[in-house]
């Protein structure tokens, strides 16, 4: 009986061993919020002063829905709302027509290969670790300074 | 009473075997091309002005990906991607050559592309070459490449390309296809296991 059990044991704990392993992600802390609106892990890619980069946040909203319309700021020519259509693999970036939907009591992730916020023609290099603001505005909530982290 | 028990110590033994055999074998985690085949041999431009021939890669594992340097998004976050994979393979980063194809060889020059591989990582080989020759490797690899004009947007246009990395063995044969947002660990374990064939 012993044995069996022992047996047993080991097949579980090889069978486990043979699995991934699954890591949790930590909650990140809110960085701003405006009304039912709460922005966290918000980032922009560190690229060279002339270029292109993007922005990419987490929008938790505890209240009804709302649209991200625009985003505007000054260390750069142009900010543009944008969507990555995956088509099989193939990626149609094209702007986000109506802006970025933020379902009720729900959230939004923009992400990479999804909404995003398309930057243009940086004014100056963005450096890892630096913060640059970027203000949101929203249809109903209204419009929200988010401090993004230069990754 | 004794034959049953040897016979329970067989059957465990076998189980226990089994088990133990697949967590030997080595399953791809991304999609593999069934049966291989041959790559498209090409000979392009690289970011030194440089010609690069892709068969003087034999011997190492060559990971394509089809971008554009005014790409925002996905081609940054693919050669960020690269830069890691790089890092974690650690001393055998020598046995991988990591291209980037580009879409966009009008505002893609030579200067440009160097540029741009630089902010991620120097070994990257970005390639660009004449129309014609582009136009074979995109057909060969299903690269796309489509124009979309912006014409509401600062971009002006953009470039349709896939995102899908193309991954050749060592003997030049196209084995894998890894997509957009393919966990990172799971193509280093990919990559490792067809440096060490």
């Amino acid at each position: 009986m012993f044995a069996r059990i022992t047996t047993l044991i080991l097949i579980v704990y090889l069978l486990v061993a043979c699995g991934n392993t699954t890591s949790i992600a930590p909650a990140s802390t809110p960085v701003a919020s405006i009304q039912t609106l709460s922005i966290s892990d918000a980032w922009v890619r560190s690229s060279p002063s002339g270029d292109n980069s993007a922005a990419y946040l987490t929008i938790t909203n505890s209240g009804a829905a709302d649209t991200l319309v625009a985003a505007t700021g000054d260390f750069a020519m142009m900010f543009e709302l944008h969507t990555v259509t995956n088509d099989n693999g193939m990626m149609n970036m094209h702007p986000a027509e109506g802006g970025i939907p933020i379902p009720a009591n729900g959230t939004q992730m923009l992400k990479s290969g999804g909404f995003h916020v398309m930057i243009m023609g940086l004014s100056n290099a963005l450096t890892k670790g630096q913060t640059v603001p970027v203000t949101l505005t929203f249809a109903n909530a209204g419009s929200v300074v988010v401090p993004l982290e230069v990754r | 009473m004794n034959i049953i028990r040897t016979r329970q110590l067989v059957v465990v033994c076998l189980l226990l075997l089994i088990i133990l055999s697949s967590c030997g074998s080595y399953q791809f985690k991304n999609t593999q091309l069934t049966p291989p085949d041959p790559a498209y041999e090409f000979v392009l431009t690289d970011q030194n002005n440089q010609p690069f021939a892709l068969n003087n890669q034999r011997g190492k594992v060559v990971m394509i990906f089809f971008g554009y340097t005014n790409c925002p998004d996905i081609c940054p976050a693919t050669l960020s991607d690269m830069q890691i994979l790089r890092n974690r393979l650690g001393s055998q980063q020598d046995s991988v050559t990591m291209l980037f194809i580009t879409v966009d060889p009008e505002r893609d020059t030579v200067a440009r592309l160097k540029q741009f591989v630089d902010r991620f990582d120097s070994q990257i080989v970005a390639l660009t070459g004449d129309p014609t020759t582009l136009a074979q490797v995109y057909k060969a690899y299903g690269a796309g490449a489509q124009r979309r004009e912006l014409p509401d947007s600062a971009l002006k246009y953009a470039m349709d390309h896939t995102s899908t990395l193309t991954v050749i063995d060592k003997q030049g044969q196209r084995r894998l296809l890894i997509g957009f947002g393919s966990d990172l660990t799971d193509t280093q374990n990919d990559i490792t296991a067809l440096i060490n064939e």
